[in-house]
């Protein structure tokens, strides 16, 4: 449905230049929840905000392509397609965006009926009433759990529970095929975050629609993804569904990641932290990003940026060492 | 030997404010922390565990002195410290520190790595010629593993995130404190750094120093890797308290099992139970005439809307088998049982 091919992203001010995103390429399939984990700094809500047009203005694209096929059956350039086109015919329709830290993102002084009441009457063609509206954010609500009587409360009145559940209500608005939810439980109690994150394995069955998890907790992309991709340094490392990654990483980063993850299931498990911290992405990267937190580095990791070597139809990692012993033994 | 000793510690916030209300009105209460007791023997770990609003981090604050008490009492080194002022609170204030949440907010910007240390030895009096305290801060730089050549004249904003964490660990240590107050000390950290930062609290600095941990942490997967006990707050009471592998990976208090079965484990094939806890966390002004989790609780029954069940040690009743100091505040779960 959506695949992003060899995307580049950067950010520019002055002389100062941010490597955000370097040649990222997946894809998202109709009905499939896509993880995206890394840490902060490596490019992952960059490359979130590249696809729905939210960059800065010293962001810039400055190569790839995006294609993406809308619920008519249409396929369509997303980087090509002018801005108004863009507007009126995906953002909200068919790709909406749950922003980072639900808390900040609603307006203080409008209910939150009323926001949604703008998404939908932004969309002049579908032509509702204003009961017909009023109909559609009361089941809006029921499908993500809300109180339809809270369609009047402000922001201020709601929980932080609430207020992410009404955000998931306003991107499911006009039914879109593709969700981007950067964040979506980062801020909430534990018992209030596995709720919402069955609420969206939930949807996601329920409506058919994908979604694009981005976060640094593994462990909820793990609950609730078929995909997962690793994000380091703006590439992604390694790309897998998600039984494998979690179960037998092969990226050394990936693992480091994977063992650093608390399980509060096992009764002994040892913490263990990758050394180092990642490299910043103002100076030009030679060879491979994670190299100097690598344990199994070679001599070839510093001089190379490793290729993405291919281990199944959709599945990859990028690592020399990896690829070496693999293709040896 | 017990380091700290909390006693039935209470705290109250007016929630009206104004001073007519004040003075001929009733004023609305908010009772943050709720009879809270604890201790912690010299050399232990102890977590504060629940969700926000439960009054975990104001407990921290009390303990540290940064809040007054409504009630109750707090004793460190068999000494009352909720009246002490002057030259007495001074020294209170050197053997306990406080590492906090958000490096990055809670550093001055415009001070040094250097300065940030030094800045607790000046305040406090400690190391008196200007050579002591420059040896004192560079060891301090030192057993938090930055490199005092490279790190001493860097300022905040040079640092990664878990390099301030570092630096706050060593603005508190340099003080030689005997009881450290984390308040969620990795929450704010890259998942991959977290263990180095919990393991020089525990592994390096708690045998050199012989440090006393308080930990305060939402996050219950990290606190069951670090502490020895722990206390599950709800509402400002402490609900279940014991060794923390036994309460975690089995609870006894129905909040604890909602709690610790809603925590997500990093397995997809993973199956959580269902989650039968309902509606959401409310407020308090210390109403005794119910359990405060029934309204939520799934297994509330008659007497639970009658009577504040209080903590009691389940490890003498023979059916739960639990390690001696578990104690559960639920009617369901001990002497009735």
């Amino acid at each position: 449905m959506l695949s992003i091919t060899d995307l580049y992203v950067r950010y520019e001010d002055g002389e100062n230049i941010v490597r955000a995103v370097n040649d990222v390429s997946f894809k998202i399939d109709q009905g499939e929840n896509l993880g995206i984990i890394g840490e902060s700094g490596c490019g992952k809500t960059t490359m979130a905000k590249s696809i729905l047009r939210l960059l800065p203005s010293s962001g810039k694209i400055t190569g790839g392509r995006m294609d993406f096929i809308t619920q008519t059956g249409e396929e369509c350039n997303l980087m090509k397609m002018p801005k108004k086109k863009f507007n009126r015919k995906i953002r909200w329709n068919e790709i909406s965006y749950i922003p980072q830290s639900a808390m900040n993102s609603l307006n203080p002084v409008y209910t939150v009926g009323d926001q949604i009441t703008e998404v939908l009457r932004e969309k002049r063609e579908s032509g509702l009433t204003r009961k017909e509206m009023r109909r559609r954010i009361e089941e809006l609500f029921s499908l993500v759990g809300l109180d339809p009587k809270r369609i009047d409360s402000y922001p201020h009145q709601l929980s932080g529970g609430m207020k992410q559940r009404s955000l998931i209500a306003m991107a499911l608005a006009l039914d879109p095929s593709l969700i981007v939810a950067d964040e979506p439980t980062t801020a909430l109690d534990v018992i209030v975050q596995f709720q919402i994150l069955k609420k969206i394995s939930e949807l996601g069955e329920q409506l058919g629609c994908s979604m694009i998890i981005i976060t640094h907790d593994a462990a909820s992309v793990a609950e609730t993804c078929d995909n997962v991709a690793i994000m380091y340094a703006g590439m992604i490392m390694e790309y897998d569904i998600s039984e494998n990654i979690f179960s037998a990483p092969r990226h050394p980063y990936s693992k480091g990641l994977i063992n650093s993850i608390p399980n509060i299931k096992l009764a002994e498990q040892k913490m263990v932290s990758i050394p180092g911290s990642p490299p910043s992405l103002r100076k030009e990267i030679q060879g491979c990003p994670f190299q100097p937190r690598c344990e199994e580095s070679e001599a070839i990791c510093k001089e190379e940026l490793p290729a993405s070597t291919n281990t199944g139809e959709d599945s990859f990692y990028r690592c020399h060492v990896v690829a070496k012993r693999s293709s040896s033994g | 030997m017990p380091l700290l000793k909390v006693e039935g510690i209470t705290k109250e916030f007016f929630l009206s404010s104004g001073f007519l209300r004040f003075v001929f009105g009733n004023p609305e209460k908010l009772r943050a922390v709720d009879h809270v007791d604890f201790t912690l023997d010299k050399g232990g770990s102890f977590g504060l565990a629940g969700e926000s609003g439960c009054g975990k981090t104001t407990t921290g604050k009390l303990v540290m002195k940064l809040h007054e008490p409504t009630e109750g009492r707090i004793m460190f080194n068999d000494r009352d410290i909720t009246n002490l002022a002057g030259k007495e609170l001074k020294s209170y204030r050197k053997k306990v520190q406080m590492i906090f949440q958000d490096p990055y907010e809670s550093l001055n910007p415009r001070l040094s790595a250097f300065g940030t240390i030094k800045e607790g030895l000046d305040a406090l009096g400690i190391a008196q010629t200007k050579k002591e305290k420059r040896e004192n801060v560079l060891r301090a730089l030192e057993q938090v593993n930055l490199d005092p050549d490279d790190y001493k004249d860097k300022l905040p904003f040079e640092l990664s995130g878990g390099e301030c964490q570092r630096l706050m660990i060593g603005s508190a240590i340099v003080l030689n404190p005997e009881l450290i107050v984390a308040d969620e000390p990795v929450s704010m950290l890259d998942v991959s750094i977290r263990a180095s930062i919990l393991d020089l609290i525990e592994d390096v600095l708690t045998p050199e120093l012989n440090l006393t941990r308080l930990y305060i942490s939402h996050d219950l997967s990290v606190l069951k890797h670090v502490v020895d006990n722990v206390a599950i707050m709800y509402l400002g009471r402490v609900v279940e308290v014991g060794k923390a592998v036994e309460v975690l990976s089995k609870p006894l208090h129905p909040y604890t099992k909602a709690l610790t079965s809603a925590v997500p484990v990093p397995d997809p094939n993973y199956q959580h139970e269902e989650l039968q806890i309902k509606g959401s966390i409310s407020t308090t002004g210390g109403e005794r005439d119910r359990c405060i989790f029934e309204p939520r609780c799934p297994e509330a029954v008659e007497v639970c809307k009658r009577r504040l069940p209080e903590l009691v040690d389940v490890s003498k009743s023979t059916e739960n088998e639990r390690e001696v100091g578990h104690q559960v505040a639920c009617h369901l779960v001990g002497e009735e049982s």
